[in-house]
């Protein structure tokens, strides 16, 4: 199975190439890395009928020590990382195509091009590998190219500063996640991921589940900061300052989902206790973060959260232990929440604008865009047949035999759901333009700020976007639609059968399509009503509470402030006052040594100078006389040095013969 | 080894041939001359290794020394013409002690050497081209690739000393 | 007396006039010639014995003393010629910086 290997190395050879020749290559940069992208997809492809017949293919390399087995690390594909496998390398794909039209006009685009190859070479091969350290480098990769890629426009201070957050946040989770291997590793020697049973039962038979519950864990909090779960989720937003291709494919559709498939991938390691955590903060990333995209302003700060919520949901489903149905959701909300990011950078190219306060009525500038993203919100509130709906479906009823509270939660937050997505669509694309735009590539050329053009946009300026982004935009569309059949009736649910699942509930479950298509429509009212026309429903009694309620999920909960005032401000503080004992207290002992060791030179100067001088200068004067005597012998003429020496070995010769 | 009076001839008369050529090279006051002498000298010694019947070596001693070196020698000598160098003759002023030296270097290198014991009869065949290959590709391999190295950092650096800096 | 042993006679002889050369030579290419001599006289006796005692690695290292000659042949006309340039001299013992 040598081709395996060439699925992560095909882009790992153009990000090589772009790095070094980018440069020269440039039209032909953004091509080279697409096509080392499609020839993956069409390794992928041919790998799918085994994989289908449920086989594991798999290549193994030794590394290291040929002896340990442990560090015999490989490649391998199941039916869960043939799905990934896909995932990344069609959205990939798409993603890329979509970016030369959005990196047109960038002088770094073949740089950008280069790592967003190392980043699908580093993401395939987490996916593929079968070793917790080789999963461990992919996992790290991806973070470096995220942030290589938030930071990209390092010019602008937020850029840099985002990317930084991502990284030092990631980091943390990153961190845990290493401890779990490093314990997995101690406890069980075993690292091998098809070996995650066996260390389950070995640990369990040893009577040490506390220390598989902490493994799990430590594991959990790798995913938690990748995937942006509270409590690490405060970077995911600020990694919006990266260019919009990158937001849509390493935030939003595949890298942010990392952390959902190594959960997925070493779930047999969850014992039930640590099973409830990842539901319980699932469940709370889940509403927390849907209640702040409900209020945010930004475009791609409501996308950000609203792929925080949707994670949550993952993990929600993955702490029920339903594998397939959050494998599921990740996959079709890989298709609408790309397809969402890609419609915002489609706004954000043409009119320059991500504040949705400043946009408005761009339906009939742009109604490609505005279509896909109709397709793409409707998809992602779950109205029936789109394929939110089946994912979300699977999801209610996979949690539904855990906990029978759930579901109604759920089915709220789908109203909550429903409500930011149409309110970001409505905002973006329907009513009037608020302020006048700056469009095209001068902004700064047509300020004009008059009060007479506020009120209405000139639409003129402002156009499609061009086809190479439009085109990947309908793709993905065509999988918001119908990537959800794969997991209906319809294909007798060939996706869970594909991972190998048993499906508990055949056929399509009324109430809950009912249950669903009703959310969905109230959160498109509430969207309408409150977000577009700015009627507030509630009676005047309740206005107080419901104002603070906004400024409360407005200001994000606060976490980031809180951080701030938990974390950084008493950091900084101690790093002051370690700043001030080392100043007073470190400082003066060692000044004090100092001063100590000054005056006791001054007595050995003295010394020095009267008796170690003379002493001293007594030898090297003797030196000298008997330096001036030897120094008449160097005469410096070569030829007398060859003298002696050949009469020294005659000399010697004569001496040792007779 | 061929042995008979014809041979016995041809290496008394190249012997006769170098040693007068080697009192030339380090005696004649013309330095030119004597870098012609040095010819005679290494054409002499090439001839003495044909009759050692080391054919091979004397080709490569005319080849490099004669064709190479010498030619190299004698540039050198018109090149540095001009320069003032001949003020007292050429010739130093510690011959008497230098000819003492020499003399007795030779006489304690003589009576070593003679007083050495070795078979009396040399084997008939000599050593074949091919077993000197054998030699340079096999045993002595090491020293033949440190051999090129030292050649190669040698041109290097001929070319480092003579170009002129600026 | 055998051949072998008056070519052994030969070899000390152009070995001694080598280092006369040697000792007496002021100029710089004179010096030169005379260690031409002297390496000469090695290879000869190198070759000598070799056949001697039927040995091919002594043609090799004779060899070896022929590439060694070249280079040292380049290298040491190199600095003949940046002495006559720097110094205005090829008189070996003009240059005297290692005079005490």
């Amino acid at each position: 199975m040598r081709e395996l290997a060439c699925i992560p190395l095909l882009p790992f050879a153009a990000f090589v190439i772009l790095i070094f020749f980018g440069r020269r290559l440039k039209g032909v940069a953004p091509f080279v890395s697409i096509a080392a992208l499609a020839g993956a997809i069409g390794i992928t492809c041919s790998l799918l009928d085994a994989v289908a017949h449920g086989q594991t293919l798999s290549l193994r390399w030794a590394w290291l020590a040929r002896e340990a087995p442990l560090w015999s690390v490989g490649l391998r594909v199941d039916g869960l990382s043939w799905l990934m496998l896909a995932v990344v390398t069609v959205i990939g794909t798409l993603i890329q195509l979509y970016s030369v039209g959005y990196m047109r006009d960038d002088p770094r685009a073949s740089r950008f091009f280069a790592y967003l190859s190392l980043f699908c070479a580093s993401m395939l091969l987490l996916v593929l590998a079968d070793h917790f350290v080789l999963l461990y480098a992919g996992w790290e990769l991806v973070g470096l190219c995220s942030y290589l890629l938030i930071s990209f426009w390092f010019e602008k201070p937020q850029a840099a500063a985002a990317g930084r957050k991502a990284f030092l946040t990631t980091r943390l989770g990153d961190t845990g996640f290493l401890l779990g291997i490093l314990l997995l590793a101690a406890v069980a020697g075993e690292l091998h991921l098809d070996r995650i049973e066996a260390i389950r039962w070995k640990l369990l038979l040893q009577h040490q589940g506390g220390l598989l519950t902490v493994a799990s864990l430590l594991v959990f909090f790798g995913a938690v900061g990748k995937s942006a779960q509270i409590p690490l989720h405060v970077w995911l937003p600020d990694a919006m300052e990266g260019p919009t291709p990158v937001s849509a494919l390493i935030h939003a559709a595949t890298m942010v989902a990392a952390g959902v498939y190594l959960v997925a991938r070493t779930l047999p390691l969850f014992t039930a206790e640590s099973l409830q955590i990842v539901l319980g903060i699932g469940l709370a990333t889940h509403l927390l973060a849907g209640t702040v995209a409900l209020t945010q302003t930004d475009i791609k700060r409501v996308l950000a959260y609203s792929t925080i919520s949707q994670l949550g949901l993952m993990f929600v489903a993955l702490g029920a232990e339903a594998v397939g149905a959050a494998m599921f959701h990740l996959f079709t909300h890989a298709f609408f929440k790309a397809l969402l990011f890609l419609g915002a950078g489609s706004v954000i190219h043409a009119t320059h604008e991500q504040e949705l306060s400043r946009l408005g009525g761009l339906s009939r500038a742009m109604p490609f865009t505005a279509g896909l993203m109709l397709i793409a919100s409707v998809s992602m509130s779950g109205l029936p047949i789109f394929s939110g709906f089946w994912s979300k479906d699977a999801i209610l009823l996979a949690v539904g035999h855990r906990a029978p509270w759930l579901p109604p939660i759920l089915l709220a937050s789908a109203v909550i759901t429903a409500a930011y997505v149409f309110r970001l669509y409505l905002l973006c694309f329907h009513g009037r333009g608020r302020v006048p735009f700056s469009p095209g590539h001068a902004p700064q050329g047509k300020m004009d700020m008059s009060p007479i053009s506020v009120g209405k946009m000139d639409l003129s300026p402002i156009s499609e976007s061009p086809w190479v982004m439009v085109l990947p935009m309908a793709v993905l569309g065509l999988g918001a639609i119908f990537g959800g059949f794969l997991g209906s009736p319809a294909t007798h649910y060939a996706f869970f059968h594909f991972l190998g699942e048993h499906v508990s509930h055949e056929g399509v479950d009324l109430p809950l399509l009912a249950a669903s298509a009703l959310a969905a429509a109230l959160g498109f009212f509430l969207a309408w009503q409150i977000g577009l026309q700015g009627r507030v429903p509630l009676p005047a009694g309740l206005r107080p509470l419901g104002h603070r309620l906004y400024e409360l999920a407005y200001h994000k909960y606060y976490i980031d402030e809180l951080y701030d005032l938990a974390i950084i401000r008493p950091f900084l503080a101690m790093t002051q006052a370690l700043s001030r004992f080392d100043t007073s207290v470190i400082d003066g002992a060692v000044n004090g040594a100092g001063r100590l060791g000054w005056e006791l030179g001054q007595l050995k100067q003295r010394f020095d100078q009267t008796v170690v001088d003379g002493f001293v200068n007594g030898v090297a004067r003797a030196a000298q006389r008997l330096g001036a005597l030897g120094r008449q012998l160097q005469t410096g003429v070569i030829h007398q040095y060859l003298l002696v020496v050949i009469g020294a070995a005659v000399t010697i010769a004569l001496i040792t013969t007779w | 080894m061929p042995a008979g009076p014809l041979i016995a001839l041809a290496f008394a008369g190249l012997a006769a041939i170098v040693l007068v050529g080697a009192v030339w090279v380090v005696t004649l006051g013309n330095l030119f001359r004597a870098a012609l002498s040095l010819g005679l000298v290494l054409l002499g010694v090439a001839g003495l290794f044909i009759l050692l019947e080391a054919e091979f070596l004397a080709f490569v001693q005319i080849l490099v020394y004669v064709g190479a070196i010498l030619t190299l020698v004698v540039f050198a000598v018109m090149l540095t013409a001009r320069v003032p160098s001949n003020p007292e003759g050429g010739v130093s002023r510690q011959r008497l002690p230098a000819a003492i030296a020499s003399i007795a270097l030779f006489v304690v290198l003589a009576v070593v050497t003679q007083a050495l014991t070795w078979p009396t009869e040399a084997p008939t065949d000599a050593a074949s081209l091919n077993a000197l290959g054998q030699q340079l590709v096999k045993e002595l391999l090491l020293p033949f690739e440190v051999i090129s190295l030292v050649i190669v950092a040698a041109m290097a650096g001929a070319m480092a000393v003579a170009v002129p800096r600026k | 007396m055998s051949v072998f042993r008056l070519l052994l006679l030969l070899n000390c002889a152009l070995f001694s006039l080598g280092v006369y050369g040697m000792l007496t030579r002021r100029h710089a290419i004179g010096l030169l010639l005379a260690i031409e001599l002297i390496l000469n006289a090695a290879a000869l006796n190198f070759v000598l014995f070799g056949r001697l005692f039927g040995q091919a690695q002594a043609q090799a290292f004779a060899l070896f003393i022929i590439a060694l000659a070249a280079c040292e042949a380049v290298v040491g006309l190199a600095i003949v010629m940046s002495l006559a340039r720097s110094a205005n001299t090829i008189l070996a013992d003009r240059v005297q910086l290692l005079k005490g």
